[in-house]
């Protein structure tokens, strides 16, 4: 397999050229299952390939190979190389996992879309360039799949552009994610101009090597920091990632939630062996994860549309991962990326199932409003049973009820937070993580439980989803359940296989941290059970406020008209930004344009672009057309030339 | 001299061309005059061709006493030639139709100007070089004037023929004097042997300059650079387009090959007193070749002083050819650029023949153009690709052609000359980047919304461009690794020469 | 340099006895001049009548030089003829393969109907 690990990153992209070529021939349906085929079979080589890797010891896990030169300039070689260690390994896993799970489930949620086939096409070429981004083995690769996903999720949030709202959100999200991609590149050239290379493997290599000022370290880190995030939706740069769920609902799943906004997650992670060596870089990821968390988590708690929560959960979960990378446990970072994968693709997905149902159920009853606003639900359980278990699993999971794998690998990043020495940051996500479990069975309550606030017309018509999309929740909800018993913790008996798995790679990185000494089990049982109490009290008080006294939450709001306002509108961050930087920008702007673009720019650039004109107009006539004329100047020129090259000596 | 009989394998290929023109020609005037089997037997011959350049490279040296080269760097040229000739008599094939022209003749002249444009490429010895420059001339005037009912292509007949003319009698007075300041020496090899010898005491003779300068002559006048370069746009004007296509791509390859060699393997002793003048002849290339293209509206003009200026840059090449060290990488820049400026000038022309065939009176304004991108999606993608390409902007094929070719010029030292390079490519812009202005941004008129019809000869052409020059734009790695490793063993076949 | 001296000399004696010669005869030649006289000079013919750019048919050179390519041919193979011996069969072959190639020519301009005076 080793030898055809290019094949899973292609097998995506032939899809996209079939579908892109002759996807309007082939029709919505065979579009369908050709994608989801060809991610099948990407899957499955990227299983093979797992599964060789686990056939190595344990310290040689790592497959490099390189194809061919990709680039070569002078001294810049670069080669086009694929790297597969333990954590591209898990990465492609995930990748190819969950967008073969959406990709069928996308089969029944796009049906009778007259864009379905571009649909397919635009998924396939977005997995491409994650596959491309995780597996390659320099930066520059990264980079392109980097650039890659960022295209397509522009390109699949404004699907509908017809609606201008959703173009524009496609547009902001681009422009967000341009700022933070300057970051990558100047982190990219900061590590060339260190370590002279670009490949993964000798910028690890030059790291160990390094000698001198951490600075250019600490200014390296922070860029690539940068661009992360942007990509992963954190402080400052968050803004993009709530409108992007203007894209159809999978595509939230997959690229909004499961997949790309972990790009910045994986890329801290690919570089911890640099990240580590600058205790400010990680200090400050650290402090921006958390607050994250807790800032969006404060967010979700009022949110109506049924995405918005979603997103903004989102937004707070990556928090955890960057706090869990932010402190030095990579590996936990990593395990709550994998988890968060599945029970947020599960839970985007039922809230697909959701919209989709209310959806048709108002297109019946002749009814034109908002299919996603909670306000207007309730008592799906009975009509849409599957959708409601999976996302009750779904729920439990991200709260962090024991057993499930979002307590394992959330747990994980809390205890480390304590174990290596921010108890600030600890409380912090502790607090976070009691919000979580109170706004997601807000959500789960409203949604799913009590009686169904909409029309009676309409409520005949909600019925459970096709199998197709049924069965992606089940399995995910599955996942959901088991997916962290390979992380269990000593401490309760388990044998943190999957950190150890991981381990490998964050070598270089835990051995410059230096052994933390080991706080005792108690220690950890504490923290454990704290965050225990707090997520069964996030849902009781949930369950009191939403489900046994429904006016509570109303007179509350009430009470503190301004605190909920500010929620609301989530701390008027978009209005702020408008303010401070676009409406700034655009005065500035036209304050330029006005004195220095039109006078000056206008003028240099105008008045060269007439003068050659006009140079060109009059060279042009030595063209006269006679051939003794031509003659006669090839005779200048020779005697120019020799003449020359006689009287030189 | 001896003759050893397996010194013919290293001119199979040349051989080939040459067997398969005489074959086309008689299969005209004895067999058929059908144009599908003349085509299908030139098109299969070229393939043929194609295998047996690859399968002959380097199977020995010193072929005919150092009088060519039989290295992979030729195997190369080769097989990029023999490409050139295919492109363009695919691209004929459905221009001919209609015109009431002798297929077989028109085949044959391009088949022996390829036969010339081989010799030339593969020369060492400057007999040699000059059988293949008139080889190939004399086809190519007959070719430039074939369409004998059109007093534009008769025009340019005679001026090529004329100027051309005029150009050899230089080139031969320059071979004769170099001939003769150097102790009756021909052999590229020998010349830089003979040439060390000079120096001190024994001062180079002014007839050697005078020389060399006069050869420079002669091929910048088949480079068309400036002020050499009086003839090409009137003749790539009247030419029939796929001649015209054939024209600005072989034959100027060819001759900036052999002049890569003789400067850069032959005369690099001499580089003090050509590097400066063949410096601003290539600046002035680059610069009035863009900027006259600027005000073209015809657009076989337009790309005739584009090609022009990319003469200036391949000159750019030759010039870091004279630098001790550098000119393994030179040619290899040069050999990387020659397939991306093949690629995408085929490619435009392609275009440049579809969108002329819908006019009524088949002009090649570039009016033409105006929101061709509304009816023909495709068609205009890979006319933006090539102007794009043509411009030098990544990731096409153009912008490695350049940068490889720049930076060896860097490497060499002519920074200011590379400043001006870069500075003429961005005017080059101004022009290219308007026919993409004009596909996209304008409004579509009754003209340019007619169908172009393009047939699967021209489909192909444009689909292969294409896909090479993002192929080639994307992963210029391959290509470069062949381009590097054969030009590090460009054979300089050592003759034993006892100096007087 | 100096090799080439008389090579000179002999050049300027040539163009000054040119310039001699005309220069005596312009001074010391007897002048006596009629229209007749003055008239072009057309190998004993009166000048062409009207406009002297007649135009003849283009097959009147074809067949000029075709007559030239294949005199030259003649001319190439007396050399060999002298030299066959030593030539041996290398140089038969190598001659066999020019008038073959002289051959297809020839097949050539017959079938395309060339010589043929319409």
């Amino acid at each position: 397999m080793s030898n055809y690990l290019y094949l899973i990153p292609i097998m995506p992209f032939i899809g996209f050229l079939i579908n892109g070529i002759w996807g309007k021939k082939l029709g919505e349906k065979a579009a369908g299952y050709i994608a989801s085929a060809m991610i099948g079979i990407a899957f499955v080589m990227s299983v093979t390939a797992f599964f060789e890797l686990l056939g190595h010891d344990p310290h040689h896990r790592v497959i490099e190979k390189e194809f061919f030169s990709w680039i070569a300039v002078g001294d810049l070689s670069i080669p086009f190389g694929i790297l597969l260690d333990p954590l591209s390994a898990v990465m492609i896993l995930v990748v190819t996992g969950v967008s073969f799970l959406i990709h069928i489930y996308s089969i029944g949620y796009i049906h009778g879309d007259p864009g379905a086939t571009r649909y397919f096409a635009y998924l396939n070429l977005f997995v491409f360039f994650m596959l491309l981004l995780v597996l390659g083995n320099s930066y520059p690769i990264m980079f392109i799949g980097w650039e890659g996903v960022g295209l397509c999720s522009y390109l699949l949030i404004g699907f509908w552009f017809t609606d201008q709202a959703k173009a524009t959100a496609g547009k902001k999200a681009f422009v967000v994610n341009r700022i933070g991609d300057f970051g990558f590149l100047i982190g990219m050239f900061l590590i060339y101009s260190t370590f002279g290379t670009l490949t993964f493997s000798g910028a690890m290599h030059g790291a160990e090597l390094f000698v001198g000022s951490t600075a250019i370290i600490f200014w390296m880190t922070l860029s690539m920091f940068l661009g992360a995030t942007g990509k992963s939706a954190q402080l400052p740069l968050y803004v993009w990632l709530p409108d992007a769920m203007a894209g159809p609902t999978p595509v939230s799943a997959l690229i909004h939630a499961a997949t790309m906004v972990t790009a910045g997650v994986y890329m801290v992670a690919r570089n911890s062996f640099l990240f580590i060596m600058s205790p400010g870089t990680m200090e400050i990821i650290a402090w921006v994860g958390v607050l994250t968390a807790i800032f969006a988590a404060t967010i979700a708690l009022v949110q109506n549309d049924i995405k918005k929560v979603l997103a903004y959960s989102t937004v707070s979960q990556l928090g955890y991962m960057f706090v869990g990378v932010g402190v030095g446990a990579f590996a936990a970072g990593v395990s709550h990326l994998v988890t968060h994968a599945f029970f947020k693709a599960l839970l985007f997905l039922g809230s697909g199932s959701v919209i989709h149902a209310v959806h048709h159920a108002h297109a019946h009853a002749g009814f034109k409003g908002d299919p996603q606003d909670i306000r207007f639900m309730g008592g799906l359980r009975s009509k849409m049973p599957t959708t409601f278990w999976t996302f009750f699993v779904g729920c439990i999971a991200i709260a962090g009820v024991p057993g499930l794998s979002g307590f394992f690998s959330k747990d994980e990043i809390i205890w480390m937070t304590f174990a290596n020495g921010h108890p600030a940051i600890g409380v912090i996500a502790l607090i976070a993580a009691f919000l979580t479990a109170f706004y997601m069975f807000r959500l789960l309550f409203l949604t799913f439980y009590g009686s169904w606030r909409g029309r009676k017309d309409q409520e005949d018509h909600l019925k459970d989803s096709p199998k197709v999309m049924t069965l992606p929740l089940t399995v995910l909800a599955v996942l959901s359940i088991i997916g962290g018993w390979i992380m269990i913790p000593y401490a309760l008996g388990g044998g943190m296989q999957f950190e150890h798995f991981l381990e490998p790679v964050f070598e270089f990185a835990n051995n410059f941290a230096g052994e933390k000494g080991h706080p005792s089990h108690m220690a950890e049982y504490s923290v454990m059970a704290i965050s225990i109490i707090l997520a069964i009290s996030g849902i009781l008080l949930a369950r009191a406020w939403y489900l046994k006294n429904p006016d509570i939450p109303a007179r509350l709001a009430n009470r503190s008209k301004l605190a909920h306002k500010v929620l609301f509108n989530k701390y008027y961050v978009d209005e702020i930004y408008n303010f401070a930087f676009i409406q700034t920008f655009l005065g500035l702007g036209e304050a330029l344009w006005k004195s220095f673009d039109v006078l000056i720019v206008d003028g240099i650039v105008n008045g060269v672009a007439k003068l050659l004109g006009w140079i060109s107009s009059v060279v042009r006539k030595i063209q006269t057309g006679l051939v003794s004329n031509y003659a006669l100047m090839m005779a200048i020129g020779i005697v120019a030339v020799v003449g020359y090259m006689v009287w030189k000596i | 001299m001896t003759f050893n009989p397996t010194d013919l394998l290293a001119i199979a290929p040349e051989i080939a061309v040459l067997s398969l023109a005489i074959l086309v020609i008689m299969i005209e005037v004895l067999i058929s005059r059908s144009e599908e089997v003349l085509q299908g037997i030139t098109a299969i011959g070229l393939l043929a061709v194609m295998a047996v350049s690859i399968f002959v490279r380097s199977t020995s040296a010193n072929v005919f006493s150092g009088m060519v080269a039989n290295d992979d760097f030729t195997m190369y040229l080769k097989v990029l030639l023999t490409g050139i000739a295919l492109l363009a008599i695919l691209m004929s094939k459905d221009y001919l139709k209609g015109k009431n022209f002798r297929v077989g003749e028109y085949y044959t002249l391009i088949l022996l100007a390829t036969v010339g444009m081989m010799i030339l490429a593969s020369s060492t010895d400057l007999v040699t070089m000059f059988l293949g420059i008139e080889t190939m001339s004399i086809a190519l005037y007959a070719l430039a004037g074939f369409r004998s009912e059109c007093s534009k292509s008769n025009e340019a007949a005679m001026k090529y023929f004329l100027l051309g003319a005029f150009s050899t009698g230089f080139l031969l007075y320059g071979i004769a004097l170099l001939y003769g300041a150097t102790g009756g020496k021909t052999n590229f090899a020998d010349i830089g042997i003979a040439i060390t010898a000079f120096g001190g005491d024994n001062p180079a003779p002014a007839y050697l300059y005078a020389g060399i300068g006069l050869i420079m002559v002669g091929l910048l006048f088949k480079v068309a650079a400036v002020p050499f370069h009086f003839w090409s746009p009137d003749v790539y004007q009247g030419a029939p387009t796929p001649v015209t296509a054939f024209m600005s791509a072989g034959p100027k390859a060819a001759a900036i090959i052999v002049f890569l060699r003789l400067f850069g393997w032959a005369l690099p002793d001499m580089s003090i007193a050509w590097q400066p003048i063949l410096g601003v002849v290539a600046a002035v290339t680059m610069v009035t070749g863009n900027i006259i293209a600027l005000s073209q509206q015809n657009i076989k003009r337009m790309l005739a002083y584009s090609s022009i200026s990319h003469a200036g840059y391949l000159l750019l090449a030759v010039i870091a050819a004279g630098t001790a060290g550098i000119r393994s990488d030179a040619a290899a820049g040069m050999l990387f650029y020659l397939v991306a400026y093949y690629l995408m000038n085929m490619g435009a022309f392609t275009v440049a023949i579809l969108v002329s065939r819908a006019r009524l009176d088949g002009d090649y304004q570039i009016n033409n153009y105006q929101g061709l991108a509304a009816n023909h999606p495709w068609i205009a993608g890979a006319m933006a690709l090539f102007m794009i390409s043509l411009t030098g902007i990544p990731p096409t094929a153009g912008f490695f052609g350049k940068l490889y070719v720049f930076s060896a010029a860097v490497k060499a030292g002519f920074i200011p000359l590379v400043v001006i390079g870069v500075l003429a490519s961005a005017i080059s812009a101004f022009y290219y980047l308007r026919i993409v202005v004009y596909m996209y941004m304008r409004p579509e008129t009754a003209e340019s919304s007619k169908d172009l019809k393009p047939t699967p000869a021209w489909k192909t052409i444009m689909i292969v461009c294409s896909i090479l020059i993002i192929y080639l734009g994307v992963m210029p790695g391959m290509m470069m690794k062949l381009a590097d490793s054969s030009s590090q063993k460009i054979s300089s076949p050592n003759r034993v020469v006892t100096l007087k | 340099m100096i090799d080439y001296f008389p090579v000179l000399l002999l050049m300027v004696i040539v163009a000054f006895m040119a310039a001699a010669l005309l220069a005596i005869t312009t001074f010391i030649g007897p002048k006596r001049t009629n229209p007749d006289k003055e008239l072009p000079f057309e190998t004993g013919n009166l000048p062409t009548p009207g406009n002297a750019r007649a135009q003849f048919s283009v097959h009147y050179y074809l067949v000029a030089i075709l007559f030239v390519v294949f005199d030259v041919e003649v001319a190439f193979l007396y050399p060999w003829a002298v030299q066959f011996k030593q030539l041996g069969l290398f140089g038969l072959i190598e001659m066999l393969v020019f008038l073959f190639i002289l051959f297809i020519g020839w097949l050539f301009i017959i079938r395309r109907g060339v010589l043929e005076w319409k």
